[in-house]
């Protein structure tokens, strides 16, 4: 595996094109004429002509990306002042380089620099005055909490790296920037806790985001493809999330995120199964009630699950476990059905995710007819028909309500996904069929493994003390370590918080 | 390589499609609610199958289908009875199996062999004796607005909770059958003007029916065993001589607590004596005579009821013994307390049974009187 990557890390070194060295030209119009050609005379390159020092000027810049009212204030506004000076001093931006390498010109051009040169000057300046267009932070759609922070991360990399750094005030944190994709260069930021996180994660990671080498990197989850251990898993191996609260919570837990600009998700990893089941939310409510909920997300995954395979082994191989009052209902509406339990299943949940994704398609107005058509119409009419059976109706419902239940949405679809061979299986082996199915589940599960990490960690390989915040939450005061499944470099999170029960002098 | 892969596939294919030779769709059973049997005049089995159909409607009510077949087996008819109907005669949610008297006169295993060989069967399906053929109680179809399979099964379940007849399923007495110290009981169904009634218990001895014990005598039994339900009631004549009148007035009252002591002792000449202890904490059901404020009065019932419900237990074992029903599993006892006595008396304990001497002994205590005093 290693020799592997080192190999596929060695072939992009060699890859890597040949730099060409060229040095300015003295002459204004030649240097000009380069960039133009460097840049194919693209429309929204500019240029004006400026006068300094008694020098002939041009500020070459690309109108799209830089912010022009900026190139004003602290570019020509200044020098048509000062008139002559120190370049360096006159202009009043932050971020102000001299380079002599001209090929270098047309790379800063594109990220939204803008070049001063002059005439007979054999150096260029290069000037930051990027163009920032950004929404508002607003609370991530697909994740909202009842109680807790309600922003989330949007597109711009620096604003989501403010929202974690305002977080987590501290110098460990550190944030290492990465540019992948050959043509597109997207900017990736690798954020990790120096005294937490452990060195050999932080290096895999380095290591694998390295070895990337493609042209277009347009989402995170191209990153995630790419870096993920086992890419033919159906088990999201890599959380994504849109809330700073989140990506904060995990980071302190010695864990490593991947933020992209461009893009409002966060990669978080390595992660467990369990993971993906919890939510901000249960911290934020009593520890009982977010038990309570938790456990019912779980509970969610296996319904969600299992359920469609149950009911199709039950009805095809072991009627006589149905108690006798059910069964007579039961029969009573599957009688009229023309198809074996498999394929009014099949039928029931292919409708049901064309549906979902009909939803998901439509503008939120049309989205209600969806709802109407979907619910109404199918539900109902399909069962006057007599084409499927009210019972089938019921646990298709119940599997997609609770696949819905899950805060993360990888998990949800990965679920889904899961019943359908669990259906087959079922359909041919009864519940035999369904054990086994399981067991092959569970056996993937505990081999799965990411980043080093035991992706159904708290249970395989079993840690007693990590399953306090695994199917139940125990109160915070009593997790006093940290998981264990990212190795961080110090366990100990909380000792003795609740000293004050002692000091009481008035108690008891 | 292309040979290959139809190979695989056929191979998957053949390996995966093993799996439907198992499938039985609910979708094309027809499902037997309870099944009777009788003895044909011939000396074959005469079997009746109650079939549930439940039309697709909810508004339409469930119907009930019944076939009458001979056959020398349980299995045998079964299978005329498939040949007479559509789709398959299925047997896994059937509740009721009774057996008619004649029927039951013989042995009674043969019978239910089939239901334990069966994985599928329902084992806990009731089972009762009717008195007549069973096929005359299914044949009543509908008791009031309730099919007859489903009243008989709720009226036995509601008959168990008032401790008159014993909780018995096709399971339950397996045990029993195949101890040679125990013999089973079974409620006892009577037809009577178009209604099932059921308070008494078919005794049975080596699986073969051998005497009815009545209502008040089936309650006592219970409680001798020890398998009291949640309601025990009895309605007893007060005949207490009180000054003044010689009143007839009747008093119902219910054990709210049954203690019970059973020991078997072994006397000189090995005399088998069973001490039978039993403790009662009664409530007062109904009294219209009242006066129970009367401290005296309390304790002279006391002692009335004790006596009352003493000669009921003797009167009740008494009959079991006369037909040879070993109810409280006397010989179980003996095999596991005193195996010498046992070996003894094996041979021959149909009539040795008979010999064993009942001590009863009731204390009735009454201790709630009801909200009125």
């Amino acid at each position: 595996m290693r020799y592997l990557l080192r190999k596929i890390f060695s072939n992009k070194q060699t890859e890597e094109r040949p730099h060409m060295k060229m040095n300015v030209f003295s002459s204004l119009d030649k240097n000009l004429e380069f960039i133009e050609n460097q840049l194919f005379h693209s429309s929204d390159l500019k240029w004006r002509s400026i006068r300094f020092n008694h020098l002939e000027g041009l500020i070459v810049f690309f109108e799209s990306i830089t912010d022009q009212q900026r190139i004003q204030n602290e570019i020509i506004q200044p020098i048509e002042e000062k008139r002559e000076g120190n370049v360096d001093k006159v202009i009043t931006s932050l971020e102000i380089t001299k380079k002599s390498d001209l090929c270098e010109v047309p790379h800063a051009l594109i990220q939204g620099k803008c070049v001063l040169l002059f005439e007979g000057t054999v150096e260029v300046y290069v000037v930051d005055v990027t163009a920032v267009n950004k929404r508002s932070i607003l609370e991530p759609e697909n994740e909202t909490v009842i109680r807790g922070a309600h922003d989330g991360f949007i597109e711009h990399l620096m604003t989501n790296l403010f929202l974690v750094r305002k977080r987590l005030m501290n110098p460990n944190l550190v944030v290492r920037y990465y540019q992948i994709g050959k043509a597109t260069n997207t900017k990736l930021a690798l954020l990790y806790m120096q005294d937490l996180a452990n060195p050999d994660l932080v290096k895999e990671v380095d290591h694998r985001i390295n070895s990337i080498s493609m042209d277009t990197i347009f989402s995170p989850g191209f990153i995630a493809e790419f870096i993920e251990d086992n890419p033919y898993s159906l088990f999201p191996q890599i959380l994504y999330t849109e809330r700073p609260d989140r990506v904060v919570a995990h980071l302190m837990e010695g864990r490593v995120t991947i933020l992209s600009d461009g893009d409002p998700s966060a990669l978080i990893l390595p992660v467990t199964f369990f993971s993906f089941y919890q939510s901000p939310d249960d911290y934020h409510r009593k520890w009982l009630v977010g038990s309570f909920i938790r456990l019912l997300r779980l509970m969610s995954f296996i319904i969600a699950s299992i359920i469609p395979a149950l009911y199709i082994a039950i009805i095809g191989f072991h009627p006589e476990i149905l108690p006798e009052n059910l069964i007579f209902s039961v029969k009573s509406s599957i009688d009229r059905v023309p198809f074996p339990p498999i394929v009014e299943a099949l039928i029931m949940q292919i409708t049901l995710e064309v549906l979902r994704e009909a939803g998901v398609r439509l503008p939120s107005r049309v989205g209600q007819t969806i709802g109407i058509v979907g619910g109404l119409v199918i539900g109902e009419s399909v069962v006057r028909a007599g084409l499927i059976s009210y019972p089938m109706v019921i646990v298709i419902a119940l599997t997609a309500i609770s696949s819905f239940v899950a805060p993360s949405n990888e998990i949800s679809l990965s679920t889904r996904l899961l019943g359908f061979p669990l259906m087959i299986l079922s359909a041919m082996f009864g519940l035999i069929g369904i054990m086994f199915g399981l067991l092959f589940i569970l056996i993937h599960l505990c081999k799965l493994e990411s980043f080093g990490t035991a992706y159904f960690a708290p249970i395989m390989p079993l840690r007693m003390k990590d399953l306090k915040d695994t199917f139940i939450r125990f109160p915070i005061w009593s997790l006093n370590q940290r998981p264990h499944d990212p190795h961080p470099k110090r366990l100990n999170q909380e000792r003795n918080s609740r000293e004050w029960e002692q000091d009481d002098p008035g108690k008891e | 390589m292309k040979r290959i892969y139809c190979l695989c596939a056929v191979i998957f294919i053949l390996l995966f499609m093993t799996g439907c030779w198992d499938q039985d769709l609910l979708k094309n059973a027809r499902l037997i609610f309870g099944e009777g049997f009788d003895l044909a005049p011939n000396g074959k089995l005469q079997s009746t199958f109650l079939i549930r159909d439940v039309p697709a409607s909810e508004q339409q009510s469930p119907k009930n289908d019944i076939i009458f077949t001979v056959g020398n087996t349980t299995r045998e008819t079964r299978d005329h009875a498939d040949d007479q109907i559509s789709r398959h005669l299925r047997g896994y949610k059937n509740r009721i199996i009774l057996i008619g008297e004649e029927m039951a006169k013989q042995d009674i295993y043969p019978i239910l062999d089939f239901f334990y060989r069966d994985p599928k069967s329902a084992l806990n399906a009731r089972i009762g004796v009717t008195k007549g053929k069973a096929a005359d109680i299914f044949s009543l179809k509908k008791v009031g607005n309730v099919l007859i399979g489903e009243e008989i099964d709720e009226l036995i379940k509601s008959k168990e909770e008032t401790t008159t007849v014993p909780k018995v399923t096709v399971e339950k007495i397996y045990p029993i059958m195949m101890d040679p110290g125990e013999d089973f009981v079974l409620p006892y169904l009577v037809e009577k003007r178009g209604r099932v009634d059921v308070s008494s218990i078919a005794m049975f001895h080596n699986h073969q029916f051998t005497g009815v014990l009545t209502p008040d005598e089936s309650i006592m039994y219970l409680l001798l065993k020890d398998q009291k339900g949640k309601v025990t009631r009895f309605t007893r004549k007060i005949n207490i001589r009180n000054g003044h009148q010689n009143s007839n007035d009747f008093l119902t009252f219910n054990v709210d607590k049954s203690e019970q002591k059973m020991k078997v002792l072994i006397q000189s000449g090995n005399q088998i004596t069973v001490k039978l202890d039993l403790k009662w904490k009664v409530n007062i059901i109904e009294y219209p005579k009242d006066r129970l404020n009367e401290k005296k009065m309390v304790t002279q019932l006391n002692q009335y009821l004790s006596k009352e419900m003493t000669d009921l237990a003797k009167d009740t074992l008494k009959k079991m013994q006369k037909a040879r029903c070993d109810g409280l599993g006397i010989g179980r006892q003996l095999m596991a307390f005193h195996p010498r006595i046992w070996k003894t008396q094996k041979e021959g304990w149909d009539s040795n049974y008979q010999k064993v001497h009942f001590a009863p002994v009731i204390q009735v205590e009454i201790t709630k009187k009801g909200i009125i005093n």
